[in-house]
């Protein structure tokens, strides 16, 4: 502490003799004296510096002294002589010897450059980076002076310890985020407990952040392993996945019962193929329980044509019941049509009457004239198939139009590879028109095409 | 300090993701490891009607006839198989039981967005009229055979088809109404 108040007195009387003012020298700034000596500056003027040496300092001239300014690239090298030393010679003030005036600038430029805060990151770490460069001997030297730290401390000249170094990377790092730029030039703490109060903040908000993240992860997981994600679950379902998103509509509409085959119907046919239609409801149960009104049916039949599920005629015992009547689905029974080697063909045709309560319109298809298959084309078997051993029964629905031409064509069952070849012929099929009241009219077939191997 | 936190969240960030994406192939196992759900919507089906055909002098079959409707843009071959259960469900309880002796016709081939027609065949017991004059049935005969078809449909809901190759549910529907008159049915058989 003695040594420290020696080297302010010094300073104090230095500068009122001085010519030139000392500017503080915020950043670590390494002279050499010499050749075997260097030291801090500890400040510096355009005429001079001051310097806490290595070593004592023996010689009252210096030859030269070579030093490092704000700029990394620039060495200056002047000549010097000792203007007074402390009492260890270890502290000393340095006056420049013919100074030349680009060396003069360069000073001023460097005192300039330590006197701008904003200024302050770039020389101090040009210092820094100069001093790792230091010759190692000095510079262990330079670090074992400076713990005795306080002489430093209380005097405020920058660079002069290294624990004072630490300190200034500290400042710079908080300018860099900044959140402080003001460095620390008096007694004031090297650390702005407001700005570590502000950095503990921002740290907790991102912490939370973090947390929250985590939170969410963990949530989402769950949700995940819930199969509440369905999103995640459709990759490894296949064709069926595609299936239900292709018949989603049908899935949320679920087919709607035929409101006509709510109104049942039985058929019967017995061994001869000979058809009955009798209503599922029993007439009894219609007198007694059926309060819509609805007559009670009974069946009905032509030699030829039979009543079919579509709607019973409506006739009690052999009471004729005057009523609104939907169209009778006549059916003729099944006929052959032709067989070959490998395929036989069988139909049944139906038509559609209109019924009517006039006393003559009572008996469905009095005026009927069935239009007789004119054109029979049959199929040729797959080759494919045969290859494959492919038989099968293929049956079809075709709608004959009222020229007799086949209007619609529909695929009933029957086996895949079959199905072309029957559809294909059956499309060439032609019938006479058929003619109901002098009216043709649309008639429905039901073919089958039964497809055999030859033997 | 500020690099601490900055760590601090770089590591949550990470664990969170591996955390998260960890969890991706369990769930890819549970899904391969339960069963897909049964799309009813893929083959619609509406009732077409009811025959009841002779086999013999001492047996008939009862035949549920219904049109299905290929909704999907598949074709789609429903047959007889190890892998396809036809159900009944039951009104009393609306339990699922296998139908007794009721099989599933012929295979049927239903391309994409097509029509086909299929049936429910059920063969059973049963002395068929000997002298059924063409043309007429009497209301007793009648009455048997409504009976005949009403011990097949009167505690059914509903039939189900299960498809477990292609996860298909079909169901036909049991819209029919038949009943018998009380004095007749007496009578039957």
């Amino acid at each position: 502490m003695a040594e420290s108040s020696e080297l302010i007195q010094n300073f104090s009387s230095d500068a009122n003799r001085r010519i030139h003012p000392r500017h503080r020298i915020r950043s670590l700034a390494y002279v050499e004296l010499g050749e075997n000596n260097g030291g801090i500056i500890l400040n510096i003027g355009e005429g001079g510096f001051a310097v806490r040496a290595a070593e004592a300092i023996t010689e009252d001239s210096l030859t030269q002294v070579r030093f490092q300014t704000h700029t990394p690239a620039n060495q200056l090298i002047a000549s010097a002589e000792i203007v007074w030393t402390g009492n260890s010679r270890k502290e000393a003030g340095v006056r420049f010897v013919d100074l030349p005036a680009e060396a003069l600038g360069e000073i001023k430029a460097w005192i300039s450059e330590e006197e701008s805060p904003v200024n302050f990151k770039k020389p101090m770490m040009a210092v820094a980076r100069q001093t790792a460069r230091t010759n190692t001997s000095s510079r262990d030297r330079i670090e074992k002076t400076t713990e005795a730290g306080e002489v430093i401390e209380a005097s405020e000249p920058r660079g002069a310890g290294n624990h004072r170094f630490k300190s200034s990377i500290l400042r710079q790092t908080k300018n860099e985020f900044g959140i402080s730029q003001q460095p620390a030039v008096s007694g004031k703490p090297p650390v702005n407990w407001m700005d570590f109060r502000i950095q503990i903040g921002a740290g907790w908000a991102l912490a939370a952040f973090v947390i929250l993240l985590v939170a969410l992860s963990f949530a989402a997981g769950m949700a995940i392993r819930k199969g509440d994600l369905i999103g995640f679950s459709r990759g490894p379902q296949g064709q069926a996945s595609q299936n239900n998103v292709e018949t989603q509509s049908a899935v949320q509409n679920p087919a709607p019962s035929s409101t006509a085959s709510k109104v049942s119907n039985i058929e019967i046919v017995d061994s001869s193929n000979r058809r009955w239609t009798i209503p599922a409801k029993s007439p009894a149960v219609h007198a007694n329980q059926d309060a819509e009104g609805s007559p009670p049916a009974q069946n009905v039949g032509t030699d030829l044509l039979n009543a079919s599920h579509a709607a019973p005629p409506n006739v009690t015992g052999s009471t004729l019941t005057p009523a609104k009547k939907p169209p009778v689905l006549l059916s003729l029974p099944e006929t052959s049509l032709g067989a070959s080697d490998t395929v036989a063909i069988s139909s049944q045709r139906s038509l559609s009457v209109p019924t009517d309560s006039s006393p003559g319109g009572s008996q469905p298809g009095k005026n009927l004239h069935v239009g007789q298959l004119v054109n029979l084309v049959e199929p040729v078997y797959p080759p494919d198939a045969q290859e494959n051993h492919v038989e099968g029964t293929v049956k079809l629905r075709a709608t004959i139009g009222m020229d007799g031409a086949i209007k619609d064509l529909q695929t009933l069952s029957g086996p895949p590879s079959l199905l072309p070849a029957a559809l294909s012929a059956v499309r060439e099929w032609r019938y006479n028109p058929t003619v109901l009241n002098g009216q043709p009219i649309e008639t429905q077939e039901d073919i089958s095409l039964v497809f055999r191997l030859p033997k | 300090m500020k690099y601490l936190f900055l760590t601090l969240a770089l590591l949550a960030s990470a664990t969170a993701v591996a955390f998260f994406v960890s969890r991706l192939p369990v769930k890819h196992e549970v899904v391969q490891n339960q069963p897909k759900e049964w799309n009813s919507g893929a083959i619609r089906s509406s009732f077409s009607g009811i025959q009841v055909r002779e086999i013999d002098p001492a047996h008939a079959e009862v035949v549920f006839s219904y049109d299905l409707e290929n909704t999907t843009g598949s074709d789609y071959r429903l047959a007889s198989g190890p892998n396809v259960a036809l159900v009944a469900q039951f009104k009393s309880d609306g339990s699922l039981r296998a139908p007794d002796a009721i099989r599933i016709d012929d295979s049927v081939f239903l391309p994409a967005r097509s029509h086909g027609h299929f049936a429910l065949k059920a063969s059973r017991p049963f002395n068929w009229p000997s002298q059924m004059v063409l043309g007429q049935v009497g209301p007793i005969t009648q009455d048997r055979f409504r009976s005949l078809v009403n011990n097949e449909v009167s505690n059914v809901q509903e039939f189900i088809l299960f498809d477990q190759s292609a996860r298909y549910k079909i169901e036909f529907p049991a819209v029919w109404q038949v009943s018998t008159s009380a004095s007749s049915a007496a009578a039957l058989n």
